[in-house]
């Protein structure tokens, strides 16, 4: 069995009096993708803004290499080595395709201040360095990017602004990826390369840990290797692809209960 | 062959001298316009530099010529630029009222400078700007009157009291948005206005009075010099010092807005969550953005003390904020020339307008109201940064620049 990288248990979130997340725990082992399914409003985006730092969990704990995580500003658990990308990709649009790539490199630059003003030698020959980065992580997913880092991130079409969501969380080298929803309004042919990025990510990153919210079945079915369904918050079914798409519970919760639909 | 290539090195060199030729004649208006009471003048200046400026931005030939020319000589740009500030002072040495408004714009200058890296760098709406100032001003003022210091030591005590009140200013402000966050600012600017007006030590209404000039090596600024058989007003002097600080101010800016400080700045506006989760610690951005643009601030403050010699709370109100707020906007915002740009139109116009008397502020506001229509983005927009020794073919980087 190989190393765990991030892992949860009986985690629980409330809002009020609406549980969203009531007690799932998973385990996310290095080199593995794993997949959250389940219809709108499961709670999967809840789950990331949890491991993310962006709300705290009302109970239950997230360890990360051997460090419980709970409450810890989201600054922070980026630069512990965990990056995500957004459902409805938030770039920085207003700066360029470089620049994003950049800040996503933002948890290894340490002195800025000092260093903008009193070490500008060597902050140029390090901000050329990373650029160098920048453009070779461009490159392998997209050379529209790499030949065009100039480019507004606000006028990219949407195929490649998920790429550069994925180009930025990557650049500061994570050891785990959450991607929420990255299929989202794609058609067939963008989700196919979607699911070649995906998997390209694993071979570019040894031993990164991927999650994977998503309602497209097809790339869920081609690159999660182990598969959590959630409905209303709670686990329903877990397993491979096969095994949840067979078990009854999760077909129910995507298309109703026989009675229901009578 | 050769009568080709020579044509081509006589182009070349046309090329090379355009901007700066440009930049002199634009000087040349702007120094007219400002100096010339005649309104004939003033008038006849204002149509020519609309008209470069329209021939700038309506002919994309032009644009392109002027743009290719600046990036080749920026050098020479930048020198023809110092040289003509350095020489303009002591042409002007029977006008120091001209003189005085020029002192003027470059505090400003400075001032605009600060707010910038909070508005337009950072986008936080800071509407109470002026209380920085005012903390920076009297932090210098009762620091040289009172205790008899220096003024060198006042001025970077003001910087850096004023850095601690902008930052202890942002701690609240980390909980709230855009609309909130504005309110907070006021609410701030209108605190420290009453605190002014209101507490013993500060002189309350009437201010403080006598704030010594500053000393350089024991030769006090308030005494003129004479050169070649003249004898030049005091405000030459001034506005040697105070160009000094505004250069500074300057460039250590744009060290920072250029740096990855500037880039975080930017990831703060454009999305705080993204940034967040990328990694950049935003409040802690936010705090900077605020103590560098107080910082800043401060020094403006403690110059303007030191050479009108009197200030009063009147000085500081949430009109300051706002006029220096129109400054960054109309200028460009998170752009450092333009901030500049925008900080010298508009604190001169007010000046020039000052015979409309009571109109004059409407006088301003039409000018606003005109840049606004003719240049929504500020009079230099926001250009995406292109970094040195990275270029990525001449099409890329242009396409970058221009986004109407």
């Amino acid at each position: 069995m190989t190393e765990i990288c991030l892992s949860a248990k009986d985690l629980v979130m409330r809002f009020g009096g609406l549980t969203a997340i009531d007690t799932v725990s998973w385990t996310l082992h290095k080199d593995e993708i794993l997949g959250i399914i389940g219809p709108n409003g499961a709670g999967k985006t809840t789950i990331f803004n949890v491991v993310s730092g962006l709300y705290t969990p009302t109970s239950g704990e997230i360890n990360f290499k051997g460090t419980v995580i709970n409450g810890y500003a989201p600054h922070v658990i980026a630069k512990m080595g965990i990056k995500r990308t957004f459902q409805q990709s938030r770039l920085f649009d207003n700066i360029s395709v470089l620049d994003n790539v950049l800040v996503g490199m933002a948890t290894l630059s340490k002195g800025i201040l000092f260093k903008s003003i009193l070490a500008r030698k060597r902050l140029a020959s390090e901000l050329s360095e990373d650029i160098d980065k920048c453009l070779e992580i461009l490159s392998h997913f997209s050379p529209f990017l790499a030949e065009n880092p100039y480019r507004r991130a606000g006028d990219l079409v949407p195929g490649e602004r998920r790429k550069l969501e994925i180009c930025r969380a990557l650049a500061s080298d994570p050891d785990v990826l959450l991607l929420d929803e990255p299929a989202a309004g794609m058609d067939p042919n963008e989700s196919a390369e979607l699911m070649e990025d995906i998997l390209k990510i694993r071979e570019l990153r040894k031993g990164i840990g991927i999650i994977l919210i998503e309602h497209d079945m097809a790339v869920v079915q081609k690159t999660a290797d182990y598969n959590i369904v959630l409905s209303y918050g709670k686990e329903i079914a877990r397993g491979t692809f096969l095994e949840v798409s067979s078990n009854p519970l999760v077909q129910e919760a995507y298309l109703g209960s026989e009675a229901e639909n009578a | 062959m050769e009568s080709s290539n020579l044509g081509k090195n006589a182009r070349f060199s046309l090329k090379r001298g355009l901007t700066p030729a440009l930049l002199l004649v634009i000087i040349a208006l702007v120094y007219a316009i400002v100096a010339y009471e005649n309104w004939a003048v003033v008038l006849l200046c204002l149509a020519a530099g609309a008209g470069l400026f329209f021939a700038y931005s309506r002919v994309p030939a032009v644009k392109a010529l002027i743009t290719e020319s600046m990036r080749t000589d920026k050098v020479l740009l930048l020198v023809t630029g110092i040289l003509a500030a350095l020489v303009i002072p002591l042409t002007l040495r029977t006008q120091p009222y001209v003189i005085h408004i020029l002192i003027i714009a470059l505090i400003s200058i400075i001032l605009a400078l600060g707010l910038n890296f909070q508005v337009g760098s950072t986008g936080i709406p800071n509407l109470g700007y002026a209380a920085f100032y005012g903390v920076g001003a009297y932090t210098s003022a009762l620091l040289s009157t009172k205790l008899g210091l220096s003024f060198w030591i006042s001025i970077i005590a003001a910087g850096c009291i004023s850095a601690l009140f902008g930052w202890l200013v942002g701690l609240p402000t980390l909980k709230t948005r855009s609309y909130h966050m504005a309110l907070v600012s006021i609410a701030f600017g209108l605190v420290t206005y009453i605190m002014l007006n209101n507490m013993g030590f500060t002189g309350g209404p009437n201010g403080i009075k006598n704030i010594p000039a500053p000393e350089i090596f024991g030769w006090s600024l308030f005494s003129s010099i004479r050169l070649f058989g003249n004898t030049y007003p005091i405000q030459v002097n001034f506005y040697y010092f105070v160009l000094i600080f505004a250069i500074l101010a300057f460039v250590v800016s744009r060290f920072i807005f250029n740096s990855k400080v500037g880039l975080y700045f930017n990831a703060v506006r454009e999305d705080e969550i993204a940034a967040k989760c990328s990694g950049v610690n935003t409040s802690k951005m936010k705090l900077l953005a605020f103590a560098v643009g107080a910082f800043l601030a401060g020094i403006a403050g403690s110059l303007y003390a030191h050479y009108i010699g009197y200030i009063s709370p009147e000085n500081f109100n949430m009109n300051t904020s706002l006029q220096i707020l129109g400054m960054v906007i109309m200028g460009g915002m998170d752009n450092i020339v333009g901030v500049g740009i925008g900080a010298f139109i508009l604190s001169v116009a007010p000046e020039k307008f000052r015979s409309l008397a009571d109109f004059r502020m409407l006088a301003t506001g039409l000018i606003i109201l005109l840049m606004l229509i003719f240049r929504p983005s500020g009079i230099v927009k926001q250009q995406i940064r292109v970094y040195a020794g990275k270029i990525f073919g001449k099409e890329n980087a242009l396409k970058g620049d221009n986004h109407d």
